[in-house]
Formats: structure tokens, sequence, C-alpha cells
């Protein structure tokens, strides 16, 4: 049993962490827009535009042509292939949402430093709520990218973009539990991690437990590999403990009585533990078992 | 989606950028470049089968595919990978001198002419001394035929081949019941064949026996292999017979019980085409006229109808089963000593010495009697130091049931008349070219001990270290590698540091580049123009297999022919002038003239021998590559073999003039067998991509594995899991090595098996990627110089004792 | 035209022609490793299953499947399937995101280290050949008569006459990927 080396765990795992960030990011945006909430929008779009950035910047780094990316994409524009392809590949969705997204969180950036003008767009409805769907389309998209690569049956499953929009809706929600100060804004921020911490512990469970029972022999075989073989310290300690027990455990105290540094300390466990899950998948990635 | 003017700015701009920036592909800078385009016959000798297969330019780009045509086409990984032998980083570029001391493989590049100047002078040293006979070159295939040419003009009779470690077991089977020779003159019809039993042998080489095979195998030929091991071929439609390592024989005289105690064989067949009927005395020779005081030395029979012992050519009725008196003395028919000898080795019996069961035996000799099927004769045989018997028995088995020159039986190879480079004669040595020596008076160091079959490299070892029949001061070891080949690797160590001179002549360093005094780096097959036989073939045929490239840049290597014949002349120069190789030659580029006038006086020869213009046979070698003088077809029994009787002797009288046994049986293998829980069999062997040379490439590389693959059965009792590392340790020898475990069930319980010559090699200049070749072992390691006697086939199996050693 | 591959198991004595044939063909014999599967640089791989009880290879290559996974996921229609059935590269659109490396189930592909292309069969000289009416190298050089090639459309193709006569399965059927590399495994 080998895990699959194509993509690296290392480049594709921060990728899909901050492609989460930046997606659920814009999500949390638009909604403390429309909440009327105004407190550190200015940061939160520099972290969703960095997010973008850095985002591609890793996703870049896996590719193995990195420098025909623009010719590529202009030809396959040009042919009227790239269009099609919007049906059939989700990475082609992928190029274009993220080519949406890093354009929209860039006005958004503008908006808020050197050209304020841009708030006559960037703050209207329709724009948020466009930034809304396309982030949520984001996250969404960096789900489904690994679950439709064929090759892999642990990946095959539905369940990765539902862990995707859990897991990055927690991590949109660490960012701002890091930079928000307020009363109520934390306890919104508490009670919302709460419920989605243990969404992601179930969405967890049933990613690996599946194909422990049902999967085919590789999806079986990575899945082995998570719960009790070579990733399971890294599984249990970094995605379980790290991930979502201790930011679980720290949320029910915080529920009690706010604590900036306690609630700090679970912000940060959920976003080292969303990444850590993000790169453990696709390390543990088996290819198909072939036979007669 | 609207585009704002400044984005599409910025898209245009990396546009036009993207567009001057390619993504290049490099061309291999190693291109070959050959001088036409289209195919070049060539003769493979990647391996020693000289398969017959093509060169191709297509596009500029080089690549080996079969020559369909060819009585022996190829071909296999080994030959695909040719290039990449041709274009070796590793490749010999240039002559070499040993700088620290035989071993350390410390060497310095020296050029050619003090090369062969330093030789010479150093040969005429050691001649004055010692005479010509303490020279010795050993060789494999490469410029085999050259060798005798090369050698006697020299003044020594001691070319000594790699054969005791290959084929000499099955060579002495073939000689003492059909007369014939080596692994080429005797062979399974393919094409026809019904039912195949291999012993272990694996369809290795040559690729021409799996072409023929091809025919049989759509008609549905049942295919079996008994082996320790299961070959590659045997993972495809075929049976595997797993057997306890050397007890071969035991098997095979089991199937002769059966064929005999159940009347499975072809009666008329055997009395008239074997000496079966041959009436044998107490004291083990045969009955003769002159034993019964007649006129005549003809051996009787007893005929039936006759009720009389006549001469076995006159017999009309010669009885197979007969004992009783001739003239006061008791006679048996060679038949009934046979199945004397067979009642020793009921299936049940065989089973506990071989670990097949009965019902196995049993069945198989059925089918292989029904079917009248054709039992291999072996190539590569020297396993155990007790195999000339099993081959002995396939014969006998071959024999029995009509499977001699039959259609689907074994054919005896039709001779090509290629004559010899030269003959050393008792009145005076004859040469190709023409010219003729006095007479070499040394006799061959192998044959004095091991008189049945020639090219024993153990009794060479034993001269260098004992000084008899005569010390042995220079070796050539030329295109071959003793310390892949034989056995006794610490004899061979101390044998080298007591030479005097060592040269190798050699393409890649194998390992005894490390122990010479001097490298030459040779042509690859590719490089030069050779004349052959075409061996693995029932046609009387000659291949030519076409120079198609000069070495690549940088790589000065040059034609091993010239170079051992410059040192011959530089050394010997009036012998080499007697025989038409004159100082013009040391120019390399006129050497061309001495091969074009070697190649004109075989032609000769063979248009003469064969009434056929010699004009007629070069345009077809120039075309196609070969030429067929005579086909082989079957017919319904052998003609008169070259045996004392001129018939199938499966009671061998040859054996009673060697003293030996008349008859097959199993004996017990040379090594210490395995009696504990950790002691196994270690047996090695090749599938189609191993050779000496082949496993130098990147290609075989990636398709062979340096493991020693064990039982899971062992694998779980010992703990070990695939890929743990384990440490060998040879139970007569003490040598240690480790390798790593591949646990498969293509291995009986009981042994391990690792491929042979690819592992555990040494020398110092490998370096880089091929590093590889570092791990796994070599299994000739393991083993003392057990040989049989007369014919000194070696045993390279040995046994070992595991020990889990980590991860 | 659907062409496509058959290899005989039955008859494969695993000599690793085809395989070095292939790289000697394709990548001009280059001993340069394969990033992917270590080893040589060669569309085809074998796998062998020693712990079964009949020990057994199997050759993998391209299957050019008629519903190709690879196709399939391609951002920007690098992989595609051609006329003739064949899934190739074009090397201008690929930017090598390898999205058809994890897609495809067969593990077909290797990463080529100077182009970055994720390469397989049919490698540039087997296509040349089919193009000038020869058969791709690894069916040239087999010595055992376990290959064969040609169009499934063309009922007097050498293929459809070995499909007819023998006992044929697909690998990893299920998956619909609909895989033109049929492996006989008996009559």
């Amino acid at each position: 049993m080998t895990f699959q080396e194509i993509w690296s765990p290392w480049l594709i795992g921060p990728f899909l962490w901050l492609a989460g960030i930046a997606g659920m990011g814009s999500v949390a945006y638009a909604l403390m827009k429309f909440s009327k909430v105004e407190e550190k929008l200015r940061e939160l779009s520099f972290v969703i535009f960095a997010s973008v950035v850095l985002g591609l910047f890793f996703v870049v780094a896996d590719l193995s042509r990195p420098l025909n990316v623009p010719f590529a994409i202009i030809s396959s524009l040009s042919q009227g292939v790239f269009i099609a392809k919007l049906a059939q590949s989700w990475m082609t969705i992928g190029i274009t949402l993220l080519s949406l997204l890093l354009l929209m969180t860039f006005a958004l950036v503008l908006r808020h430093t050197v050209a304020e003008g841009f708030s006559r767009i960037t703050d209207r409805p329709w724009y948020l709520t466009l930034l809304a769907i396309i982030g949520f389309l984001v996250t969404i998209y960096s789900g489904f990218l690994i679950s439709s690569a064929s090759g892999v049956p642990f990946w095959n499953t539905g369940l990765i973009p539902l862990l995707w929009i859990i897991s990055a809706s927690i991590c949109a929600i660490a960012v701002l539990k890091i930079m928000t100060r307020g009363e109520e804004i934390a306890h919104l921020l508490t009670r919302a991690g709460l419920s989605l911490d243990v969404a992601e512990l179930v969405a967890v469970f049933a990613l690996v437990a599946t194909p422990l029972y049902a999967g085919p022999e590789a999806a079986r075989e990575s899945a082995q590999a998570l719960v009790s073989g070579e990733l399971a310290i890294y599984f249990w300690l970094g995605v379980v403990i790290v991930g979502i027990i201790v930011p679980l455990a720290l949320g029910l105290q915080l529920l009690r009585r706010e604590d900036r540094r306690l609630g700090l300390a679970a912000a940060l466990c959920a976003l080292l533990g969303a990444l850590i899950l993000r790169a453990l998948v696709v390390q543990a990635g088996v290819f198909s078992t072939i036979g007669l | 989606m609207k585009i704002s003017r400044r984005s599409f700015i910025a898209l245009a701009t990396t546009l036009s950028a993207a567009s001057l920036i390619k993504i290049p592909w490099k061309p291999s800078e190693k291109q070959a470049s050959s001088r036409t385009e289209g195919k070049i016959p060539i003769m493979c000798n990647m391996c020693g089968a000289g398969c017959g297969v093509y060169l191709v330019n297509r596009n500029g780009k080089m690549y080996v595919e079969p020559n369909l045509e060819h009585p022996q086409p190829g071909l296999c990984a080994r030959s695909a990978a040719a290039l990449q032998l041709w274009n070796h980083p590793l490749r010999l570029k240039k002559p070499l001198k040993r700088m620290g001391e035989r071993g350390e493989g410390k060497l310095q590049e020296i050029d050619w002419e003090t090369a062969l100047n330093e030789i010479s002078s150093k040969l005429k040293e050691i001649i004055s001394k010692y005479g010509p006979e303490s020279v010795v070159f050993t060789y494999h295939d490469f410029y085999a035929w050259h060798m005798p040419l090369i050698a006697f003009t020299l003044g020594t009779p001691n070319h000594v081949q790699h054969a005791s470690c290959c084929h000499n077991a099955s060579t002495y089977a073939r000689t003492l019941v059909l007369g014939a020779g080596g692994p080429p003159t005797v062979d399974p019809d393919y094409e026809r064949a019904r039912y195949v039993i291999f012993v272990g042998r694996v369809l290795n080489a040559a690729m021409g026996m799996v072409q023929r095979l091809n025919k049989a195998r759509e008609a549905g030929v049942k295919l079996v292999y008994v082996d320790p091991r299961m070959g590659n071929a045997a993972m495809a439609d075929g049976e595997w017979v797993p057997i306890i390592p050397g007890t071969d024989a035991a098997f095979l005289l089991a199937m002769i019980n059966v064929i005999l105690s159940e009347k499975l064989y072809d009666e008329s067949f055997i009395k008239k085409y074997t000496n079966a009927t041959f009436l044998i005395k107490p004291d083990g020779t045969p009955l003769t006229e002159k034993d019964l005081g007649r006129e005549g030395t003809d051996y009787l029979v007893y005929d039936i109808d006759a009720k009389d012992f006549v001469s076995y050519r006159k017999a009309k009725n010669p009885a197979l089963e007969w004992e009783g008196d001739a003239s006061g003395i008791r006679v048996k028919t060679a038949f009934l000593l046979l199945k004397d000898r067979a009642a020793l080795y009921k299936p049940e019996d065989a089973e506990k010495i071989c670990g097949v069961p009965a019902e196995t035996i049993k069945r198989i000799a059925r089918e292989f009697a029904n079917a009248k099927g054709v039992i291999e004769d072996g190539w590569w045989s020297s396993k155990n130091a007790n195999d000339s018997d099993a081959f002995r028995a396939a014969l006998t088995l071959n024999a029995l049931v009509g499977s001699v020159e039959t259609p689907g039986g074994l054919y005896v190879k039709l001779g090509s008349k290629f004559p010899a480079s030269a003959t050393a004669a008792k009145d005076k040595v004859t040469t190709i070219t023409g010219g003729t020596l006095p007479p070499i008076t040394a006799k061959r160091i192998d044959t004095q001990k091991y008189p049945a079959v020639p090219h024993v490299f153990d009794a060479v070892l034993d001269a260098i270290l004992e000084g008899k029949p005569y010390p042995v001061k220079a070796l050539f070891i030329v295109g071959t590698e003793p310390f892949t080949r034989d056995v006794n690797t610490e004899k061979l160590k101390k044998a080298l540091k007591a030479l005097d001179l060592v040269v190798v002549i050699d393409v890649v360093p194998n390992d005894s580049v490390d122990w010479a005094d001097y490298v030459l780096p040779d042509n690859i097959f590719l490089e030069r123009e050779e004349l052959a036989e075409v061996k693995w073939t029932p046609h009387a045929a000659i291949q030519l297999s076409h120079k198609a490239l000069d070495p690549p840049q940088g790589v000065d290597a040059r034609n091993g022919f010239w170079a051992m014949m410059e040192i011959v002349r530089r050394t010997v120069p009036e012998r080499a002038k007697a025989i038409g190789y004159t100082e013009e030659y040391a120019d390399y580029h006129r050497f061309e003239e001495f091969e074009d006038y070697v190649k004109k006086k075989i032609l000769e020869s063979l248009s003469k021998a064969w009434n056929v213009p010699s004009g007629d046979i070069e345009k077809a070698l120039n075309e196609k590559g070969f030429y067929i003088f005579k086909l082989w077809v079957p017919k319904p029994g052998p003609g008169t073999l070259p045996t004392k009787s001129g018939l199938i002797e499966i009671y061998s009288l040859k054996a009673l003039d060697y003293g030996d046994d008349p008859l097959p049986k199993w004996k017990t293998p040379k090594y210490t067998l395995p009696s504990k829980p950790d002691e196994f069999y270690l047996v090695n062997g090749r599938d189609q991509y191993v050779s000496a040379h082949a496993a130098w490439t990147w290609s075989v590389s990636s398709l062979v594995d340096r493991r020693v693959w064990m039982n899971p059965k062992d694998a779980g009792r010992l703990g070990i899991k695939d890929g743990d590392i384990v440490e060998l340790e040879g139970l007569d020898n003490g040598f240690k090595a480790r390798a790593r475990v591949k646990v498969t069930n293509r291995v009986r319980e009981g042994v391990l098996f690792v491929y042979n010559r690819v592992g555990g090699r040494f020398s110092k200049l490998i370096s880089g990627q091929y590093q590889v070749l570092r791990e796994g072992i070599n299994p000739n390691m393991f083993t003392l110089s057990w040989l049989e006697p007369l014919n000194g086939s070696t045993g390279l199996n040995s046994t070992v004792r595991v020990r889990r050693v980590g991860a | 035209m659907r062409l496509a591959h058959l290899w005989d198991q039955s008859r494969c004595i695993s000599c690793g022609a085809c395989i070095a044939a292939c790289n000697a063909a394709n990548y001009a014999s280059t001993d340069a490793p394969n990033p992917t599967w270590g080893g040589a640089q060669t569309n085809i791989r074998r796998i062998t299953f020693d712990l079964n009880l009949k020990p057994y290879i199997l050759l993998l290559q391209c299957q050019h499947c008629e519903d190709a996974p690879c196709v399939h996921v391609c951002p920007t229609g690098a992989s595609y399937v051609d006329k003739d059935g064949l899934v190739k590269i074009n090397p201008n659109l690929c930017i090598g995101c390898k999205y058809c490396m994890t897609a495809c189930p067969y593990g077909a592909r290797w990463l080529h280290p100077s182009t970055g292309l994720p390469a397989k069969c049919m490698g540039e000289e087997c296509q040349d050949r089919l193009a000038h009416g020869l058969m791709p190298v690894c069916v040239t050089v087999c010595p055992a008569g376990a290959r064969a090639f040609g169009d499934l459309d063309d009922p007097s193709s050498e293929i459809n006459k070995r499909l007819a006569k023998s006992r044929v399965v697909r690998l990893l059927e299920y998956k619909g990927t609909k895989p033109k590399f049929f492996v006989v495994v008996g009559r």
C-alpha cells in the first residue's frame, strides 16, 4: 500500500485551507456587512484577499508546467474549449471562481485602502450577495475538486465537500474570533463555532468510518492509515484533538464566560486542525486497487 | 462578466510574454546517430542467444525490432534496452591502468598504445619464464569464435569459457546419450510440441524459441515447469511443479519408473533407435561378437525370431526385456537394467526426496507419455553439482516415448559447417586465414582434470594457486564476469591476487575491473560486424550482424578482436605474421581489412561445404542478415548419431569409458543441506531481462529486483515481512550479506531465490543512479568449489541461515 | 474508428520487451528515472501479484477509455479523445495540474521530468507509427504473440478476430470508464 504522490499534501493542503478561509471568509464579510457590523471589516478584507493570493501561490507551486498557464488558459478560452469544460471539470470551475474571487476581494481591499470610492460598488447588496455566493462556491469547489479525482477511492465521497464547508466555516469564525473584540460578536461566534464543531466531528467520523466498513479496498487502506496506521498520530492528535475536541471544550467554557485568551487558543487550534485535516486527506489518498 | 480595461491590458501583456516562453522539449543530448535510415540486421548479443533483430531508424529515432524472417527472431527486454548499453554513462571510455592494489579499484586512464605495449611486454616476460601455456583467456559469448585463433597464435591451448558454470551438466548428458554437444545442438521442436516439460528452464532465452512456441500455444500445448521457483513464463499458461533444489534426477527417474511399469513407452521406437536392447554383462560392458568368439566387434542383441544373439545392425526382432546366458556370460538387456534402476525411484520414494507429491509425478508421467511429449534437454544447468544425471534422465525419457527427431520431440540441430577460427592438431595449428603454426605441445589445463567436457575455470584457479599441471601467470578476462559467473569467490580473489598479469576487456565496469592490471574498453555488438552461426534453430543457418553505430562521442572503445590480436602481435610478432596478421593492422582503422579477409575465408569455406556460390550467401547476409543452408524436418526417428553405437544410448557406453555410471541416478548435492527452521536453500536464476551486461541498463534495472524471494509460510514462521532486511550466512563458507526480502508464492517453502548477475555488485567505478547495482546479494559468494567429476559442472546453488535484521 | 489494445495474460511471459521497447522508441532510450513510477521512462508498468495462489502479472498502460475520467477533469481540454478513439495530450493546453493523474484509476500517467507533461501511452513515435500503418512498438516487439492492436469498428481487424476466440476481461469495469484495453484470460 503506497500513498498517492501526485498532489503534494503540503502544497495542496494549504491551498485548500486558504481557499476555504477566503471562501467562507467572504461569506462572513457579506453577512457582517448585511448585519451592519463594521468592526474589523478592513482587516477581514485583507485576510480574505491575502488568502486567495497565497492559496494561488500554493496551488501554482504544485503545477508541473506553471509557465504555460497563461498561454494554455487563453488558448483554451479562444478555442471555446474552456467554456465547454465548465460543465465537466471542477478545476475549470475552480479557476473561474478563484479568478472572480481574486478580483472581488482585491476590490474590497482597494475600497478599504486607497480607493474608498469603490464602496459605491462593493457595499451594494448585489455585490455582497455575489461575493457570498462566489465565496461559498469556492469552498464547495475545493471539496468537489478532491472528490472528483476518480483514481483515489478515499476521496470519492460527497462527505469531502460537506466537511470542507463545515471546516472552512469554522476557520472563518476562528479568524473573526482572533480579529474582533466585541462581547456580543464573540458570543455569537462561540455559539456558531460550537455547533459547527459538533457537525465537524460527525463528518470526520463519517469520512473515515464509512470506507472502513463499506469502502473499496484502497479507500479502506486510506481510512486505516488515518485511524490506526502510519498517519494515526497526526489524525488523532492534529485533526481530532487539537482541531475539534480542544476548540469544543474551550467553546463550552467560553459559553459560560467569554475570555480573550481562551478564545484565541480555541481559534488557533481550530485553524491548525483544519490545515492538518486537509493535508492529511491529500496524503492519505491511495490509488484504486487493480487486479483480476 | 465585464473585464475592466486595466485587466485586459494586463491579460494581453501576459499573453505576449507567455508566447515567448515555451516549455522546451529537450531531446536527449545522447541521441544516437546512425549511418542509414531504415533497418539494419543485427545479431543481438545482450545475452548469449544471438536472436535476429533489426536496429530501426525512423525519424531519427533508433530502437530495436524483431527480424521475423530470421530463423531465430527476438526479442526481449535486454534487446530492447540495447541502446542504453551503447549510451551508458558508465561505459568504459579509455584503457585503464591499475594504480593501487588488486581489488582496490584505483585505476587511471592511459592511451591505447601504452596499454597494448605494456601488456605485451609483460606477456613476453611471462612467456619467456613460464611458456605461453601459462596464459589463459577466459570468456563467455563475445569473441567465442575468435578465441582459438587468438590463443593458438599466442601459443596457448588455454581458452577456457564459462561453460562449467553454465551448461556442462546438460552438455555431458547430451554427449553421453546422443553424442551431441552444447545446448544449441539439441532442443525441442517447439512448433509442433504437444507437451513440454521444462526442468529448471524458464524461457529466459532464446526468444526464437518463444516465437516457435506460439504456434503450439495456439494449438493448446501443455507447458510444465519443474523448478524450485516460478519463473516469469510460468505465470502464463502452464503448470508449475515446485521441486526441492537438487532433486530433479529423482523426479525424472520416478517418471521413468511410471512409464516403464505402466508400459507407456514406445516399444518400436526404443527397439529401432536406442541401445536398450543391448545385452549387458555383469561388469557393465555390452556383449560383443568378440565375447562369443565370433568375427567382428558389433554389439549383440537377442533376436526373438532368430532365437539367437545377433549383431544389433542386423537383428530383425531384438528383445527389449531379456536376460539369460550367453556362452556362460550372464547378460541382461540394458532396458531391464534401466527398469532395475528406475525401480529404486517409485513415485512414493521420489516424493520423499524431491517434495513433489507422488500423484503429481504419476499424472505428469502419464500425460507426457500419452501426448508423446518432450522434455527440454537443458541449457544453464550448473546448479547443484549433481545435475548431469537429471538431464541424462530427461534425454532417456524423450527416447522412451519416441521424442527424438520426431515432430514435437527433440531435434538434433543441423550444423552449418561453420569453420573454426583455428584448430590445434597433433602436427600443426591451422587457421582460418590459411596460415599455419607449429603444434602446441602443452595440453589444456581443464580437460586434464575434467576430461569429459572442456571449459572448467575452477581448474584454472587450481593451476594459478598450486602450479599444477603447470603454472598459470596471466589471465585475460574477455567480456565475462567471473564474480557473478563462477563458484568460490574467495578462491577467485586469491587466484587474482597471485597472478602476474590480469587484463579485463569489457564494456562497462563489471566487478573484475577492480582486480585488473589493465582494462581495455570494448565495442558492443552494435559497433562491429560479426558473422556467426544461428544457434537456437534446428536449421543450418548463419547470420551477419551488421555494424550499425560507432561508439558514442568520448568513448574510445575498440574492437576486442583487434586489441587481442595486437597484443598477440606485439608479444609474438613472428607467429602473428605466420597467420597473416602483420604490423599494418596496428593502425586501428585498417583492421577492417583483416576482418574482411577473415569473413571472406569463412564464406569461401561455407560456399565449398554447401556448394552454394559465395556471392549468393553474401547477398542474403547483406540484405536480410541471414542465410539458411538446410531446413530441418521432423522424421520418424534419428539417423545415425555420433555415439559409439550410432544409436540413442539410454545405456551410455561413453560413460563407461569415463568410468561413470552408464545409467542416471540421483546423488545428493554437495552443499550442506538445510536442517534447521532458519536454514534454506539459496537458488538463483534468471528471467528474460537478466544477463551480465543487460543488468547495467536502466530499463532492466527497473524490471529486475534485487530482493531475496521467500515463501509466505516461511516468512510468517520467521516473523519476516515483505521488504524486511535479512542477513544470509552461507552454511558452508560462513559468508554473510544482507538483502531485502520479497514475500512471494513464486518460490517453494524452504527455498530462497535471488536473481543472478544483478545484485551485490561492488566495483568502485559504479556511481550515480547505478549504485542500485550494489543492493542485494551476489549468490555466487555463498558457494565453494562444488564440481561434478568428469565434466566440472559447478553448483551455483548453496544453503544459508537467515536472520531478520531490520525493516 | 475505435482503436484498442489487447493483451493476452495467458500468453505473456513477462519478458519486459514491450516495457523496454516503449522507452527506446518513445523516450529515446533515456536512462533518466521516471519520477512517478521510479524505474524507466516508459508508458507501460507491470505489477506482480505475488501472494495470489497462482501468482500473475498485470501490464498497465493507458486504457484509451471511451469515457475517460482524465478527459473529464482536465481544466483546459489538454486531455482529449481523438477521432480514432485514442486519448491524447495537447501540450499547448496543459498547465501541469495533474488532475488527470489523480483522476486515472489505472495510474497510467507519469510525470515527464523535462516537460512536466503527464505522459502515457501512446508516445510520439507510436503515434507516428500508427499514422504510417505500423503497429505500436509494444505490439511489434512482443515475442509471445501476447499483444494485438486495432480498430474495434473493423470486423476484420486482428483485434476483433482475437476477441472473438478469447475469454476477455477489462480492468476496473465497474468504474464506468469503458476501457479499451482487453485482457485475455483464456480461450
